[in-house]
């Protein structure tokens, strides 16, 4: 190792990492080098090399020039009616999943649950529904109960419950013991301090993250209808093999404008909660 | 000062009473006391010393790990639990409210001990428990505040709801852990003139502090605390600089006075 030389360069301003040893930390340096690595792999992996990437582009184009075609405007009626059952399918599974969730969250959560074998087995429970996409879910559900928007919302529903348990019992675990201390030390029973102390701390964050489930839940939605559960995926798969690239353009601008909406609505909700 | 003209029947019983938490911490080391009723008692000691799981031993905050504490002739343990908190109320340096509920909910917390689930749990409350709330809001006076967010109030504020709530139980007992330890000392004075009010009206106040000043002020009784041991129990008068250098002095016995 080489003794650093001494700040005396004249005309440029010796210059050194904040560190003990004036150099980069190692974490930073290995990092970088490991993207570097990862990123080679990566471009000879998807055969990127030479002329794929470049003849790939030039399809790439034609296909979006297809997509920017003249949209059929006498398709609209449907795609809306059918962007607002895919809305709707959001909404209703995630409603049932915040009803779900509420019960399943408390006995989630350490400070709240009767006891740490129920905590582990409800968070063992909710990790296996997450495990799965709501894709797969909904497959299941269209097998088990028929095509339609039912298996969608189910699929939906269930994910949620998963993702919207975990959070809640989550807030809930962060609400400091001091509130649930004060309402323990006049005399309330568990089930009141989790009615006193515990939801009315974690309930805003818990408002705040079902507004993300339920936008994520939009998105899922749209998809949803590839493999029949309902929704406008069904029409926009429709619409690819069918090369109705009029009708592929008002949808994927539905879906846009669907999306765009409810984001800046929530947004506007969550502020108001919180 | 006015004499409590209550009789000198022990409100509080303590002894041999022991605590070593799961870190190997010994905050008390065998602490015999008792507290008459309608008395105001000072725990005055250094940070560490033990003075709050004293108080927190009193309503079963903390499981001591040997001895035994009687409040109002019922033992503490975990059967008594309840009914003993109805009417022991404790007030905290950090006031320890739900931010996020009203001030009134806040204080009506005061009231679950006695109240059943059902009802409290769709935050419905008997009229009669909401004017006992509204009358210890005006005793604070707070009335203004009442339908405000508990975090939006200031620090003395908080205090004073923590106060209401401890009313608002109708208590026979209260436990105040370091209630200005967080608060300027115009507030702290506030504070403390209406703890001492409190007691006077007949509530056995049992009040932890640090500063030397505000014990000798208010208290009837002090009782010094240092290593989790009673060194020194007697009234404010008695509480010389030879006592407070026991106190405040260290076992391990470099540094006299810590405070002021």
């Amino acid at each position: 190792m080489q003794s650093s030389r001494p700040f005396t360069d004249a005309g440029m301003a010796a210059m050194a990492w904040p560190t003990a040893s004036g150099l980069p930390s190692r974490a930073v340096v290995l990092g970088a080098v490991g993207i570097c690595v990862v990123l080679t792999a990566a471009l000879s992996m998807l055969e990127l090399g030479r002329g794929g990437f470049l003849a790939s582009l030039g399809r790439l184009f034609e296909y979006v020039g297809n997509i920017i075609a003249t949209p059929d405007w006498e398709y609209a009626p449907t795609v809306a009616s059918k962007m607002l059952e895919t809305v709707e399918m959001a909404f209703l599974g995630t409603a049932l999943a915040v009803v779900m969730s509420l019960p399943l969250g408390l006995l989630a959560a350490r400070n709240s649950a009767p006891h740490p074998a129920v905590s582990h087995t409800i968070r063992a429970i909710m990790t296996t529904i997450r495990s799965l996409p709501e894709l797969m879910w909904a497959l299941f559900f269209v097998t088990a109960v028929g095509l339609g928007p039912l298996p969608g919302v189910a699929a939906i529903a269930l994910v949620s419950i998963g993702y919207l348990g975990k959070f809640l019992a989550e807030a809930i675990e962060a609400v400091p013991d001091a509130a649930v201390e004060g309402v323990v030390v006049h005399g309330a029973n568990r089930m009141q301090v989790r009615f006193y102390a515990l939801m009315p701390q974690a309930w805003p964050d818990f408002i705040a993250v079902t507004f993300y489930v339920f936008e994520h839940n939009v998105r899922a939605a749209t998809v949803l209808g590839i493999v029949g559960a309902g929704g406008i995926g069904y029409d926009m798969t429709m619409a690819m093999r069918l090369f109705r690239y009029d009708r592929l353009a008002l949808i994927l601008l539905a879906i846009y404008l669907a999306v765009t909406i409810l984001d800046r609505l929530s947004d506007r909700i969550r502020a108001r909660v919180i | 000062m006015p004499t409590s003209n209550s009789s000198t029947e022990p409100a509080i019983e303590i002894a041999g009473l022991a605590k070593r938490f799961a870190n190997g911490v010994e905050a008390l080391a065998g602490v015999d006391l008792v507290i008459e009723a309608g008395s105001f008692v000072v725990v005055l000691g250094p940070s560490g010393a033990g003075k709050s799981t004293l108080l927190r031993c009193i309503n079963g905050l903390e499981t001591p790990s040997a001895g035994r504490t009687i409040v109002e002739d019922r033992s503490v343990e975990k059967r008594s639990l309840r009914s003993i908190r109805s009417h022991v109320a404790m007030v905290f340096q950090h006031f320890n409210l739900v931010g996020r509920l009203n001030v009134m909910t806040n204080v009506l917390c005061g009231r679950l001990g006695k109240r059943s689930t059902l009802a409290s749990l769709i935050y419905l409350m008997r009229k009669d428990d909401l004017g006992v709330a509204r009358r210890a809001l005006d005793r604070v006076g707070l009335t203004d505040r009442a339908w405000d967010r508990a975090d939006r109030l200031s620090g003395g504020q908080q205090q004073r709801v923590g106060i209401a709530r401890a009313l608002a139980q109708e208590p026979s007992i209260m436990l105040a852990d370091e209630p200005v330890a967080s608060l300027d000392p115009a507030i702290s004075e506030e504070i403390l003139d209406l703890l001492s009010e409190i007691q006077k009206q007949g509530i056995t106040m049992v009040v932890s502090l640090h500063q030397v000043d505000y014990a000798r002020r208010y208290a009837e009784r002090i009782i010094g605390l240092n290593d989790g041991r009673v060194v020194f129990d007697g009234t404010p008068e008695a509480l010389s600089d030879a006592v407070l250098e026991t106190i405040y002095g260290r076992r391990n016995g470099s540094n006299g006075l810590a405070h002021g």
